[in-house]
């Protein structure tokens, strides 16, 4: 029971600042689930964050896995639920509210404002995770190499994720991890 | 010149059913990977129609802005401008319903392989390039937008301060959100050609 609450608290505390979406609050998420709760290391963070990144669908899935790993299948539902539910509250109150504003100037220019710090945010994030994953010459050019496969082609990025996974097997095979 | 944006249509908006909702949802998070973003855009604005490009960027807009998932903010605006919150729950449930359950095959695998030093390598490799897709994506949707020298200071002063001053997201987005919005509205006023 207190396991199923620190998630629902952990995770509705970031639903309402993960401006940028749960992708921009990794480092926060990563804090949370190894330094304040001990749920596990940092390896097994990024692991799962492999995982959840290998599932369709929008990225609060991250918070889903590590519900599943620290409580089971009540984990993974109270851990989405607390990552859903608060944003998507706010959502509903504010996309009431907001369209008399959208075309507004003012609008405009908070719009311009936040953008480019939420995609800093993301940016951040995916740095601290290649901080937390790579360790050598041939992890970091898989960092580099699907970083670079993601933003020149609109490929699907499992792509990436597959030959980087065959080639961690190789790599472990021919005793280079 | 984008004053003129109209705010969507309130009267006679196309039919969506509770059915149709949920379907369109459900084809965006199952087929969106690394993110939905594009995908949802096609399904929202070409298959369904339910917004034209213009309306949809408006309401991604708004997405973008609250925190949260921009989707799944899409979701709720969008399930609510046709059936209220019951319109919200359903678009929501949808886009996260099926990938859940992908989801949970994939980890309940993970439990099973865990200690198998293959799995391990493959994950170890799987996490360099998950590292590596979300810096990708990030430098993608900045290649996107309108950037000015000042969005690219706020956004690389937000990665400083998140790498390398280990700043708490909330910190971050107390310090940097109020800085942002001040700059942009003092440089647009000095420049006071935007409207």
């Amino acid at each position: 029971m207190t396991v199923l609450l620190e998630l629902f608290l952990t995770f509705a505390r970031i639903s309402l600042i993960a401006i940028g979406g749960a992708n921009a609050a990794i480092p926060e998420i990563r804090h949370a689930a190894v330094d304040v709760h001990q749920w596990m290391s940092t390896d097994t963070f990024t692991h799962l964050f492999a995982v959840a990144q290998s599932a369709p669908g929008p990225n609060v899935l991250i918070a889903s896995i590590i519900g599943w790993h620290v409580a089971g299948l009540a984990g993974l539902l109270v851990a989405t639920i607390a990552m859903v539910l608060p944003a998507s509250i706010l959502a509903f109150a504010v996309g009431r509210l907001i369209s008399h504003f959208t075309h507004r100037r003012e609008y405009k220019l908070v719009q311009d404002a936040v953008v480019p710090v939420a995609i800093g945010l993301i940016i951040a994030s995916g740095i601290e995770l290649s901080l937390y994953s790579a360790f050598d010459v041939l992890t970091w050019s898989m960092v580099i190499g699907t970083l670079v496969f993601v933003y020149f082609t609109e490929a699907n990025p499992m792509w990436a994720l597959l030959v980087c996974a065959v080639g961690g097997v190789i790599a472990y095979q021919t005793g280079t991890f | 010149m984008t004053t003129s944006t109209p705010t969507l249509p309130d009267a006679d908006p196309p039919v969506a059913t509770f059915t149709a909702l949920f379907r369109g949802f459900a084809k965006i998070g199952l087929l969106g990977f690394g993110g939905v973003g594009p995908i949802a855009r096609h399904v929202i604005v070409r298959e369904q129609k339910w917004l034209s490009e213009k309306d949809y960027a408006t309401l991604l807009g708004v997405g973008k802005v609250l925190p949260g998932a921009n989707t799944v903010n899409v979701a709720v605006m969008l399930g609510d401008r046709y059936h209220g919150m019951r319109g919200s729950i359903v678009a929501v449930s949808g886009l996260l319903v099926l990938p859940m359950l992908v989801l949970i095959v994939l980890a309940v695998l993970y439990q099973f392989l865990d200690q198998n030093p293959y799995f391990n390598a493959a994950l170890q490799g799987s996490a360099c390039a998950a590292a590596g897709m979300v810096i990708g994506m990030g430098l993608k949707m900045a290649s996107k937008i309108d950037l000015r020298a000042h969005h690219i200071v706020a956004g690389l002063a937000t990665i400083v301060l998140v790498v390398w001053l280990k700043f708490s997201l909330l910190q971050v987005v107390a310090v940097m959100m109020p800085l942002a919005i001040v700059a942009n509205f003092m440089l647009a006023r000095r420049h006071g050609h935007t409207s």
